[in-house]
């Protein structure tokens, strides 16, 4: 075992992992972050989308000791105190969610694009969720919420 | 029209939205019990091969490992839809997805690890992957009960007037053949089971099942244990489209590990299984001749359907059913003759997928449908006017249609992409249309298609709707609770919904064939509308005043006319609760639908209401590549009512998005059997960049029989997109393609054949 | 277990001692998206990674003189917004977009992308057309190598992923009379490995009407990066547009061998698809250099 200490959500996590853990698994079964999903284990898909020094990653795909001090965000550390971040409030209010089993991993993408680019166009938009399989809303909600909560 | 509501027709965000994106929300994927050991299963190499051993030993020996299981340990019995499927194989693999043993271990790993240790002896034996082939003399044959490989139980011929007489008759006739590829649902969270026993035996399972009745009935059976020691519980799940309709083997094998392992176990399916062994839709093969007068009259369609059962029979067997009623109803036609035969061969089974055989039969009619109008050198969308169903149409099928909003559909679709003015216009760029028939207030496949709802109002005012429907993501919980704040008068805020325990909620046959919005919301409303009436009579004795004068909004009880003068309605509750001959609010609603089931010869009506839709496309051919990019679509939708307008759009853009991978990007590809692409690479999901801009249309024609006039909507919006981009591609660039998906490789190649019979023409 | 020890080295030097500790057994590690899911199916093995995605040093990208030197570490995002790049060498920052999907180009690395081997690499394509060397350091110093030369096969480089790093691609810059360009069909717009990709390097004469010099890469129609080097002749000295270009489209049709893959096009389509492809982006090499 290894010892994996990381920033996450914020807050100095130390958690002793497998060698070859992936950094979901340590996410969802170690530490009991089960928003983050797992839908394909090969990068193809996005549900498992996680920020990683503030980079969207898929983070079935990234051994766990990669993120060795840095800084991971999970979808458990987007609302801050009891206020839900406003892509949380938008994909609430555009009817973004549906199954939900993508959300998390969209809200990830999504944050990590309005960080860089405050006031995307729908192209650009589109672009930032290209990594992201949803078989329920055909994107058209989810990119909705998304350029509403960037005029927020 | 909504004005006169103050929840239905209102774009309440679904209820379980807090808990989806802020990931607390706990799905059967993410379920742990204590002792829960993890199941996996060993499935077959080959498609189809004589089992000569099974050697676990050393399975058994790995540490770690608590259960081994394979075909002697469990009863002999067969599940699916035509009892044809054993749980785990013994004998013979018909197929590559077969289960042959299972393991439960400590973890994921330990379990893989065992796995591998098992050895299996196989013979090959000749297998047959072609519907066709297999119905040939000589052929392999699958299973013994069916030595021509066909599956007799589905062999039908339907048939209304007269089509030999009226292909005579008719001006124009065409005959063409279409193919209809394997693809599958693709639910983002994958199958899961998660199975327990109690000390006093009782087993409960936590399932992604969408239909939890037939479920604790099918495991009874495959289990030998009485239904009355099983509960099912759907867990939080992702997405279902028809994925979870049947239970699949692996759900008594995951009960079997937990019965020897004497340990809570749970199997939750890899991509790749998922991919290989939840059932797709299935291919068709189907010839068809359509005949018409010249004016435009639709006379005559003959219909003949083979399909690939695969090596098992399921649920969606049984798709020809709804397949014929889009064959003797879309579209007024008076004679019609209608012949399917389902082959088994060693390809994976197929299954139920959203649409339930429609969207096949709708890509070949509405092609068809095409072809006929350019052949009659009419215009698509003045042919389909002439023929539209219309309320009050009595189909030769029986088929009972009260309201129908398919003119209107027709209409405002094709307004909404400019079909008059691009229609039929040079250059690379095409518009398309397709209709839709589809039930629309439930589907009576089964001897009762109801649904019952409990409402439970407590002393503070919290309201709690116990359905038995079951919500899979599509956000049927927020529609059934927007319909019981309607109808009692609270806000939709006081309402909880309890939804598929079966030890808790009352009996529903399953959320398929598009009805839970029709069947759960008529019976929530009935068991609300007897909450309120009993709030009213409480109230009407506290306040001392006429019941008949009294009403209540937002949860308030007030003199009609004076909402201004009101008390809160949880303080009329407690009225009732408190007092010497006390009760509580506690009611019950039973909505069984006023359909029949089909007699010998496929007549009657098996649906309260019918749904229709029409879209319209935009296409621009790349004529070099072959490429096909859809520029806009516009979804008419004949909803009945749109309780929730936003979830309707969200259902409406989520067919589409299915729809549109149907017509160009999907298709499970199969070699010997074996599945090429069972990963999100090689099976291409339309993404963010392939969705075109879509206007949506709803079309409220409030249909007397649905709650607060709503119809079922959701199957339909996955079915008219790929025959409207076929027909759109046939108006860009005159290539008429026959088989899906539309790859550019297949559009080159029909631009390369037109343009070489242009230069035969010459 | 997949592997049993995972590095993270603090320097390229500290990087080759890991690697030469584990004698042979250990392999870097970058961004992972092609390595781990090599690893997870077991199609590959390895004792330890050795994770170099830190390296500092590795993740510049510089004009030196009238050469961009481009870290091996530098991730596709990074490349696909690169000034510079676009610019400069403009059909690899459009390859470089072009990769899988938002997360794997925040991840993946040019380096790794050339490392992994594959003949239609979305980076490698236009570094071939660049004509890019790449330099490797191993124990016994620096050596600098054709990228074309780095290939064996699908799957399998010359640079010693055990042993060796590639620390950087070097090409020059191109100039006011050079454009470039890169194109590719796949199924969809993300997510999706190409049907078909092509890179065009282009110098037209003084007066933009011929071309003095193209470089053309393909892929996938060969076991790696291919340079269609006979269609180059045929295009060298003629007009921009006519008679030459779609006969020098003819003769890359001919070289090019693609294969039929079910997953993806039949040869008979790519090879239809190689003319289609490389028109497209020589008109608007063209077009760039007459910027």
């Amino acid at each position: 075992m290894e010892v994996l200490t990381m920033k996450l959500n914020g807050e100095q996590v130390t958690v002793e992992v497998k060698p070859d853990a992936m950094l979901v698994d340590v996410l969802r079964d170690q530490l009991e972050l089960t928003g983050t999903k797992e839908a394909c284990g090969e990068g193809e898909c996005g549900a498992c989308t996680v920020l990683l020094d503030g980079e969207p990653v898929t983070s079935c795909l990234v051994p766990a000791l990669k993120a060795r001090g840095q800084e991971v965000m999970t979808v458990e550390g987007l609302a801050s105190g009891g206020d839900l971040h406003l892509l949380q409030k938008a994909f609430i209010e555009y009817g973004a969610v549906q199954c939900g089993y993508c959300t998390p991993g969209m809200l990830m993408s999504a944050k990590a694009l309005l960080d860089r680019n405050p006031q995307p166009t729908e192209e650009e938009i589109r672009q930032a969720i290209s990594g992201n399989l949803c078989r329920c809303t055909g994107y058209i909600k989810i990119v909705d919420a998304i350029k509403a909560a960037s005029e927020e | 029209m909504s004005e006169e509501f103050s929840f239905v027709g209102k774009r309440v965000p679904k209820l379980d939205a807090p808990g989806k994106v802020t990931g607390q929300l706990v799905y059967g994927h993410d379920m742990k019990v204590p002792r829960m050991l993890y199941g996996k299963i060993l499935r077959s190499e080959h498609a189809h091969a004589r089992i000569l051993s099974v050697d676990t030993s050393r399975a058994r020996a790995l540490s770690g490992v608590k259960a081994v299981i394979t075909a002697e340990d469990i009863p002999e019995v067969k599940i699916g839809w035509a009892r044809d499927h054993p749980v785990l194989k013994s004998g013979k693999v018909r197929s590559t997805r077969d289960e042959i043993a299972a393991v439960a271990a400590v973890d994921e790993d330990t379990a893989r690890e065992a796995l591998e240790l098992i050895t299996v002896e196989y013979e090959e034996l000749p297998a047959v992957f072609d519907p066709e082939e297999a119905m040939r003399p000589g052929a392999p044959v699958i299973h013994e009960e069916a030595p021509n490989n066909i599956q007799e139980k589905m062999r039908q011929s339907y048939y209304h007037g007269d089509v030999q007489e009226s292909f005579a008759d008719s001006d124009v006739v065409i005959e063409d053949r279409f193919k209809l590829p394997f693809v599958t649902h693709c639910c983002m969270g994958t199958c899961f089971c998660l199975a327990s026993f109690s000390s006093s035996g009782e087993l409960t399972v936590w399932s992604s099942t969408q239909m939890p009745f037939l479920y604790q009935r099918d495991l009874s059976m495959a289990l030998g244990i009485p239904a009355t020691k099983i509960r099912v519980i759907k867990a939080v799940i992702g997405g279902g489209f028809g994925s979870k309709l049947d239970m699949y083997p692996f759900e008594p094998i995951c009960v079997f590990l937990a019965q020897k392992a004497g340990c809570p176990v749970k199997i939750t399916f890899t991509r790749e299984e998922e991919f290989m062994a939840s059932p797709t839709r299935q291919p068709v093969i189907c010839d068809i001749k359509s005949g018409a007068k010249k004016d435009g009259t639709l006379l005559a369609r003959e219909v003949r359907m083979i399909l690939d059962n695969g090596a098992y029979s399921s649920w969606g067997s049984t798709t020809p059913l709804v397949m014929m009623l889009t064959i003797s109803s879309l579209y007024r036609v008076p004679n019609v003759k209608y012949d399917v035969t389902v082959a088994y061969t060693n390809n994976p089974y197929s299954g139920a997928m959203r649409g339930y055989g429609n969207p096949q039969a709708t890509f070949v009619l509405e092609s068809h449908m095409d072809m006929l109008a350019h052949e009659l050198g009419m215009d698509p969308m003045e042919f389909r006017l002439k023929n539209a169903n219309r309320p009050g149409d009595v189909t030769g099928q029986g088929v009972k249609i009260s309201t129908c909003g398919l003119t209107e559909c027709i209409e405002s679709a094709a307004q909404s992409i400019g079909w008059k003015q691009k229609r039929a216009k040079p250059g690379n760029r095409g518009v398309g249309m397709a209709s839709v028939f589809h039930v629309g207030g439930g589907a009576r496949i089964y001897p009762s298609d109801g649904c019952g709802s409990t409402v439970k109002v407590d002393d503070f005012g919290k309201v709690t709707l116990i359905t038995g429907s079951t919500d899979m993501g599509q956000g049927s919980d927020t529609v059934l609770a927007q319909i019981v704040a309607e109808e009692l008068g609270v806000p939709v805020e006081n309402i909880t919904v309890v939804n598929t325990d079966t030890n808790i909620t009352p009996w529903d046959v399953g959320a398929h064939a598009s009805r839970t919005t029709f069947i759960a919301g008529n019976s929530a409303r009935l068991a609300a509308a007897d909450a309120k009436r009993q709030i009213l009579e409480a109230a009407a004795q506290t306040l001392g005043d006429k019941v008949e004068n009294l009403d209540m909004k937002d949860g308030k009880v007030f003199l009609k006319g004076e909402p201004e003068e009101w008390v809160p309605f949880a303080k009329m509750v407690r009225s009732k609760h408190f007092r010497p001959d006390g009760d509580v609010i506690l009611t019950r609603g039973w909505y069984e639908p006023p359909t029949e089931k089909q007699d010998k010869e496929f007549r009657g009506n098996i649906s309260a209401t019918y749904s229709f839709a029409t879209q319209a496309v935009e296409v621009e051919v790349d004529t070099e590549t072959g490429e096909v990019t859809v520029l806009k679509i516009g979804a008419a939708h004949d909803v009945g009512r749109a309780i929730n307008p936003m979830a309707v759009e969200g259902q409406i853009h989520g067919g589409v998005s299915m729809g549109l991978g149907y017509a160009l990007y999907e298709e499970v590809l199969l070699e010997e059997g074996k599945m090429l692409n069972p990963n999100f690479a090689d099976y291409a999901l339309p993404t963010a960049l392939e969705m075109p801009p879509i206007e949506t249309i709803l079309i409220e024609t409030d249909d007397p029989a649905g709650p607060f006039g709503a119809k079922g909507m959701a199957e339909p919006a996955n079915i008219p997109t790929a025959p409207a981009i076929a027909n759109a591609v046939y108006d860009a660039v005159g290539v008429r393609i026959r088989d899906l998906p539309i790859t550019p490789e297949k559009v080159l190649r029909a631009l390369r054949e037109k343009a070489e019979k242009a230069q035969e023409g010459k | 277990m997949k592997w049993k020890k995972y590095l993270l080295p603090a320097s390229i030097e500290e990087a080759l001692e890991m690697l030469a500790e584990y004698q042979g057994q250990a392999r870097v590690i970058a961004g992972g998206t092609d390595l781990i899911p090599q690893l997870k199916k077991r199609e590959r093995k390895v004792e330890c990674l050795v994770d170099i995605s830190r390296l500092d040093e590795l993740k510049g990208i510089e004009l030196q003189g009238d050469v961009i030197r481009v870290g091996a570490g530098v991730t596709h995002q990074h490349l696909s917004s690169s000034d510079l790049i676009r610019e400069k060498a403009a059909a690899l920052a459009e390859g470089a977009s072009a990769v899988g999907s938002p997360q794997i180009r925040y991840m993946g690395t040019v380096g790794g992308n050339i490392v992994n081997a594959q003949p239609a690499a979305d980076t490698a394509i236009p570094l071939t057309a660049l004509d890019a060397q790449a330099e490797i350091v191993g124990s016994q110093g620096t050596r600098l190598e054709l990228l074309e030369s780095l290939y064996v096969r699908p799957g399998e480089s010359t640079v010693n992923a055990s042993a060796e790093i590639l620390v950087a691609l070097r090409f020059r810059a191109l100039d006011g009379n050079e454009g470039s360009s890169f194109g590719r069909l796949a199924k969809r717009r993300a997510l999706s490995l190409p049907i078909l990709n092509a890179a065009v390097v282009t110098t037209l004469n003084g007066d933009g009407t011929a071309f003095e010099d193209v470089r053309l890469a393909l892929g996938p129609v060969a076991l790696t990066p291919f340079r269609a080097r006979k269609a180059e002749e045929a295009l060298r000295g003629k007009a921009v547009e006519g008679e030459a270009v779609e006969r020098a489209l003819e003769v890359a049709a001919q070289e090019a061998q693609p294969r039929s893959n079910p997953l993806r096009a039949s040869r008979e389509y790519r090879e239809e698809m190689v003319k289609v492809l490389l028109r497209r982006a020589l008109e608007r090499a063209v077009r760039a250099a007459e910027g």
